[in-house]
């Protein structure tokens, strides 16, 4: 048993009914008759109330030292959080993160696009913010309309009275919010095609920005930031401190990007542990694998300490004399810096077993493969195992596993077979025949992604 | 019995705050009901109790052994959590357990957790990284090691520069130009350095006549008269501790005492800071001069001849090239 397995158990108080039978117990082996006691009876009703009471105030202790441990402490909304109200927000986790550790959990954003919007009318048509809201021409997650509002903007909004006015069939661009919070509500280019509100007059959207709405931080993810988070107090650049300054700023929030686009989509950060020359070789990878110039840029800021676009108050971890590598002079910072790590796609060719009754809905015994016409719900097993690849492969960061000296890796085929048969519930036998050997070597400065994913399902 | 359980039961008075009148009033407190309240009093303490290993599982120190400043618990028990919760501090303060490392050592160093990470990647910081490794044996009456840093710079004049930590826990540097710690002839590699622990006295069954002694010598769980895990975890420890934009050569080991004459170098001293570069009649050498690099000589009239001393354990030695 792990001692997290160990502690978790020492946190699981007893519940109700195991306070009762400890409560019988033990005055039975004072000598009371105790198990003969008929519930119902004062001396049993005494004995339900106290176990009672004792079961409800257990909670509170139980929870509060929870609070004093990265994996156990959770904020609400977040799985094994047992507040009332499961709102997302801050809680245990976030204050044991920000208290020990310095560092700030990301919080959920609104997605903000600008749309350019047009007075399709024949007369001029004046609002107010707030007044106008725009429509996404996709659904959400839960199949409602995804709707914008018209927001402040002193340029725009000229009029004496705060309003704006659209001459006849003149457009304006003006920035809008979501309504709701999340990345549910991002927007691609163009995306946000209807103006519901009409009462103003008749007005359409012609053309909008893309923007992008943050779901909260991942708890594990604010986890790893904490861990890493007492490297960057080190003056002498430990490896830490180079992931912590690609993912964090200095007062312990998400590292932004410095062109204000949001925070960096850097997760996984390699970097070389040893030079006898003071070179230090970095390659940064996001979710899906290779990040932007941008993510580079802002990472490299924040390493060097040079301030650049929004941050302006970036840590710097590098010591006196130190170079990176393998960039000599970033564009935006003008120093030597890391770089992103380039995609590697990895194809995987896998067979399984299910049984009939695993499948959800059922399935009739047969060998299915996701090339071919499998029914709809046989097909979503292979989309499962495909986007399980996806987002595990990613995960591994540059270098993947075990890397040499020189910064060369690994994927292992095992692992593979494993997250496949982890996507899937009730896969047995998964075996992977591409790749055929049982490692894929990832170079240093590559990052493994899924490639061609090819599935074989044999419903027994 | 427990706290409840004696209140409970009317064992210890507990009266309305001011007065002499007992909550428990004397009718409930007959054979029965006693047995009864001193029944839910010792499903109380159970869950104090558990709360309480809880709350200390979050500690993992609770100070020296045996200084007053020590906190415990009324029954003389430490107030820090269980062994099996060290793991789970180790993981959230980003400070490794070694399978070698003593327990006292696990714990001092998880307390310190902040002041090692704020000097990590400095010699010095590596240097009080490995130094608690040492705490047992220092608080069942033995003494601290001294240990060392030392690399070359890559000047015009190439100088070695030497950190100490006494057993007193005092810190010197100490540059000697021209360098005296002269490994290879690869100044250029300005960034490798390399780790000097003199064993304290007592502290293991190793002596140096023991090098390259029968079966001991490098031989199994023995490496020297120390056993290679140990090795590998202080090793560990000093790398783990370094900076990325650094090469750890290797850990080089000593039972002799910084103040000990060194056997074939009379008057001069192992690892001696401020000691002049000496080579003696077998060819041998108190500091590395150019030869240090390999294990033995590859040329010359001592061709095949070890070429470091054998009062000292080298472990895991790497040059980058």
């Amino acid at each position: 048993m792990s001692a997290l397995a160990i502690y978790a158990t020492l946190l699981t108080l007893p519940g109700l009914s195991q306070i009762v039978a400890d409560l019988l117990a033990i005055a039975q082996g004072a000598g009371l008759s105790a198990t003969a006691w008929t519930l119902g009876s004062p001396t049993r009703t005494w004995i339900e109330i106290v176990a009672r009471a004792l079961d409800a105030w257990g909670l509170v202790p139980s929870q509060a030292v929870k609070g004093f441990f990265l994996d156990l402490a959770t904020d609400p909304g977040d799985a094994g959080d047992l507040t009332p109200d499961q709102t997302p927000r801050a809680g245990w986790l976030s204050a044991l993160g920000l208290s020990w550790y310095g560092v700030q959990r990301g919080g959920q954003t609104y997605a903000a696009p600008t749309v350019t919007v047009k007075n399709t009318g024949t007369s001029p048509i004046t609002f107010k913010p707030y007044q106008i809201t725009a429509e996404r021409n996709s659904v959400g997650s839960d199949g409602g309309s995804v709707t914008y509002r018209n927001t402040p903007d002193a340029t725009k909004y000229t009029n004496v009275d705060g309003s704006i006015t659209i001459s006849a069939g003149a457009s304006v661009v003006l920035p809008f919010q979501a309504d709701r919070i999340g990345s549910d509500a991002s927007a691609i280019v163009n995306a946000i095609t209807v103006i519901v509100t009409q009462s103003y007059g008749p007005l359409s959207a012609t053309a909008s920005t893309a923007a992008t709405g943050l779901d909260r931080e991942a708890a594990d993810a604010y986890r790893a930031r904490c861990r890493v988070a007492a490297a960057g107090l080190a003056p002498g650049g430990p490896a830490n401190a180079y992931v912590i300054a690609a993912t964090t700023a200095k007062d312990g929030a998400a590292l932004q990007r410095y062109d204000g686009s949001g925070p960096v989509g850097i997760t996984t950060v390699y970097v070389s542990p040893s030079s006898a020359t003071g070179v230090v070789t970095v390659y940064y990878s996001g979710p899906s694998g290779a990040v932007d110039a941008t993510d580079v840029s802002s990472a490299t800021a924040n390493t060097w300490g040079v301030p650049l676009g929004v941050i302006t108050d970036p840590r710097g971890i590098v010591p006196d004399t130190v170079t990176l590598a393998p960039t000599a002079s970033d564009a935006n910072t003008h120093t030597s810096g890391g770089a992103s790590a380039t995609d590697q796609a990895i194809a995987v060719t896998w067979s399984a077993r299910i049984r009939a009754k695993d499948v959800p809905g059922g399935a009739t015994a047969g060998t299915y493969t996701s090339g071919g016409a499998p029914p709809a719900n046989v097909a979503a097993l292979f989309t499962q195992a495909a986007s399980a690849l996806g987002v595990w492969l990613p995960s591994l960061g540059p270098s993947a596993k075990d890397p040499d000296v020189s910064g060369n890796g690994v994927v292992y085929t095992r692992d593979i077979e494993e997250t496949i048969k982890g996507a899937v519930t009730g896969l047995y036998n998964v075996s992977a025949s591409t790749p055929s050997s049982s490692t894929t070597a990832v170079p240093l400065g590559y990052v493994p992604i899924a490639g061609t994913i090819s599935g074989t399902l044999v419903v027994v | 019995m427990g706290y409840f359980h004696d209140i409970l039961t009317g064992r210890r008075p507990w009266r309305v705050p001011g007065t002499t009148i007992p909550i428990i009033p004397p009718r409930f407190l007959g054979e029965n009901a006693s047995k009864l309240l001193g029944a839910v009093g010792t499903v109380f303490d159970a869950r104090a109790a558990q709360i309480r290993d809880g709350r200390a599982a979050a500690i993992p120190y609770a100070g020296w052994p045996g200084s007053p400043e020590r906190a415990c618990w009324a029954d003389g028990t430490p107030i820090e959590c269980e062994p099996n919760a060290l793991p789970i501090h180790s993981t959230d303060r980003g400070i490794k357990l070694y399978a070698t490392e003593p327990l006292l050592s696990q714990r001092i160093r998880l307390a310190n957790w902040r002041q090692l990470h704020a000097q990590r990647g400095t010699a010095f910081g590596e240097i009080e990284h490995v130094r608690p490794y040492f705490a047992d044996f220092a608080a069942a009456g033995g003494a601290y090691p001294t240990i060392r840093i030392v690399f070359q710079d890559n000047a015009g004049t190439p100088g070695a520069t030497w950190h100490t930590i006494d057993p007193a826990g005092v810190r010197s540097v100490h540059t000697q130009r021209p360098s005296n710690w002269i490994w290879d002839a690869h100044p250029e590699l300005r960034t490798r350095w390399w780790a000097i622990i003199h064993l304290p006295p007592g502290w293991t069954t190793y002596s140096a006549t023991l090098w390259d002694s029968g079966a001991l010598w490098d031989s199994g769980f023995l490496w020297d008269g120390i056993p290679a895990a140990v090795l590998a975890d202080l090793w560990s420890m000093f790398y783990d501790w370094k900076g990325a934009h650094s090469w750890f050569g290797g850990l080089i080991v000593t039972a002799l005492q910084p103040t000990d004459d060194l056997p074939e170098f009379p008057g001069t001293h192992p690892f001696d800071p401020a000691s002049s570069n000496t080579t003696n009649a077998n060819g041998s050498t108190n500091l590395p001069t150019f030869n240090w690099w390999t294990d033995r000589y590859l040329s010359g009239p001592l061709l095949g001849d070890p070429t470091r001393p054998y009062w000292a354990t080298f472990y895991n030695m790497s040059n980058s090239y």
